[in-house]
């Protein structure tokens, strides 16, 4: 599923915070699709076009933190965007992610704020 | 960190070649990289000349591997448009056609395959087409704007693809298979059928036993004769009867070749200094206790950067289980170990259903490979699991609202089918 922001914002409201449970994913349409993932009820949120091609992540499998591509199997980390095997050699942007009001928001291209890269509902 | 030695000569810019150069550098060696190259192109993707890239627009350098600047920022000697022709293990030399000798501490040869020829009356006719390279694909591109009609002669990976991206450009095209169904080694035979009925869905003429007897045409290609006799009127002929490694630089150097060249786990040939990887390296597979020559994409990536890891002396032994994907006719396939070893097969899901179908190959339970369509996430989790043994609980698997990790186990905690 995927919701649309208008385009140029630096905010994206994703999803309330239920509607993204933990294994779950959802890519958010926005000039450059952002994918969000919730590891264990931590929100993670990255850039969802693959650096190698142009596969969408948010299409591939989550591991523990790792999504693999559905393309080409290149495997990022969800922490840091970094790819950890072959084809890609590129990270993709990772995301800041805030709980506001029981909703999942992205910064887009403000860096993360917990030292894994996550976002907690703490609220 | 340089490694004992200075210089490498990766033989080959391909897909592994550029894996081995990227990679070497990505590991701390500072030493000469050369990667020398038979083609004037930078090294690029095969896969999608047979499928996006034949079948649309897309330039020639959407196909890069990589871009130009990143072998320069990496140091990395780009020796493209002239072919290695000797190599001097002893004086530690490779000789370029141009005449150029090349000095390297340590050799990768990466050359993979080429076509193998029709062998048939005719097969020197023009008109007469291969795909393995950029420019086989711009020929062919040529062809579907001509309009002709096309007979594509052999159903493996090259033939059945090409089928269907030629009909999907509305080509008149027949298919002569030598058996029965497409692709049926990878695929086994259910989903092999499923696939003929695609081509035939998408309005591919296909002729079962009936391989090429020859060629007719005065300079160019006119029509084609089957082993049974029929005529069929072609303006093109393209022929995907398998492909031969390219061994011969190995062989004259005494290196050991045997189908391929045949490396140890290391991927180290029978001359220690001299390496070989990718779709003309044949490496023994522990997982499945044999030596694989494996003709897939991942394969000559992985095994690429695990050979020169091996060179730094830093490499887990090579055992990667093969993996590979096709697309025809808007499905994409997916195929994880080597289906055809196993003998007993069972299915999940429905081919024609929207979540697809998964087909698991087991050999007296155990699960030696999986077939995909439209399905890929568990096939993916099988190919994970696949690098341990692992058994099949054929019950599950046919039981969609099972998990798929749940229908196998692996070796610990398995009792085999049939040792209960
Ligand atoms: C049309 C097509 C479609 C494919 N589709 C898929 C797919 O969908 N999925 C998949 O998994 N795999 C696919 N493959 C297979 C995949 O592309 C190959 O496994 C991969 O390219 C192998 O890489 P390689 O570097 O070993 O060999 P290659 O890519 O063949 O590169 C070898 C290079 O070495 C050069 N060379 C040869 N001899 C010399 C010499 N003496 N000196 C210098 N250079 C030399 C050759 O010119 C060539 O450029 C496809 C292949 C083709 C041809
Ligand atoms: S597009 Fe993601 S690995 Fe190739």
């Amino acid at each position: 599923m995927s919701s649309t922001v208008p385009s140029g914002s630096q905010t994206l409201l994703v999803c309330a915070v239920d509607e993204l449970p933990p294994g779950q994913v959802r890519k958010v349409d926005a000039e450059r699709p952002i994918a969000v993932f919730n590891v264990d009820g931590v929100f993670y949120a990255i850039d969802d076009t693959c650096s190698h091609a142009d596969a969408s992540l948010s299409e591939g499998d989550l591991e523990g933190h790792l999504v693999e591509c559905p393309w080409h199997v290149s495997r990022f980390d969800l922490r840091t965007g970094r790819p950890c095997s072959l084809p890609a050699s590129k990270p993709v942007r990772t995301h800041a992610v805030e709980i506001r009001d029981g909703n999942v928001v992205v910064l887009v291209g403000t860096a993360p704020q917990l030292a894994d890269g996550g976002a907690r509902n703490v609220s | 960190m340089t490694g004992p030695f200075d210089s490498v000569a990766i033989i080959g810019a391909g897909l592994a070649g550029a894996s081995a150069a990227i990679t070497l550098r990505e590991r701390g060696f500072s030493g000469r990289i050369r990667l020398i190259g038979a083609e004037t192109h930078l090294p690029y993707e095969r896969p999608p000349l047979s499928k996006d890239f034949l079948g649309g627009d897309l330039p020639p350098e959407r196909l890069l591997v990589h871009p130009e600047q990143a072998y320069a920022e990496r140091d990395i000697d780009l020796v493209l448009g002239g072919a290695a022709i000797r190599l001097h293990p002893a004086e530690r030399a490779v000789e370029l056609a141009g005449g150029e000798r090349v000095e390297a501490d340590r050799v990768l040869l990466c050359m993979g395959v080429r076509p193998r020829l029709a062998g048939v009356p005719g097969e020197w006719l023009s008109g007469v087409h291969y795909l393995r390279d950029l420019e086989h694909a711009m020929a062919l591109r040529e062809v579907i704007r001509r309009g002709v009609p096309v007979v594509v002669v052999g159903e493996g990976f090259i033939g059945s693809e090409l089928a269907s991206t030629l009909a999907g450009q509305g080509a008149d095209v027949t298919l002569l298979m030598a058996g029965d169904l497409p692709m049926r080694p990878a695929l086994g035979q259910e989903a092999a059928h499923w696939l003929l009925n695609r081509h035939r869905d998408s309005g591919v003429r296909v002729l079962a036993r009936s391989p090429l007897k020859s060629i007719n045409g005065f300079d160019r290609v006119e029509s084609v004769e089957v082993a049974d006799g029929t005529v069929l009127p072609a303006g093109a002929v393209v022929v995907g009867i398998g492909s031969e490694p390219v061994v011969d630089l190995a062989a004259g150097a005494g290196i050991t070749v045997d189908d391929g060249v045949v490396v140890d786990s290391s991927s180290r040939t029978s001359i220690p200094e001299v390496f070989a990887a990718g779709d003309l390296a044949r490496f023994p597979s522990r997982a499945f206790a044999r030596r694989l020559r494996v003709e897939h994409w991942q394969n000559a990536q992985n095994q690429a950067a695990n050979a020169v890891e091996a060179m730094l002396g830093h490499a887990d032994p090579y055992d990667e289980i093969p993996w590979a994907w096709t697309e025809q006719h808007g499905n994409r396939w997916e195929i994880a170990g080597l289906p055809m070893l196993g003998t007993q097969v069972v299915r999940r899901g429905d081919p024609d259903g929207p979540d697809g179908a998964l087909w698991v190959f087991s050999e007296r339970g155990r699960v030696q490979g999986a077939v995909a369509v439209n399905r890929r996430r568990e096939l993916r989790a099988l190919l994970r699991a696949l690098a341990g043994t692992v058994f099949v609980d054929e019950q599950a698997v046919r039981d969609e609202s099972i998990d798929i990790r749940l229908a196998i186990s692996s070796a610990e905690t398995a009792v085999p089918a049939g040792e209960a």
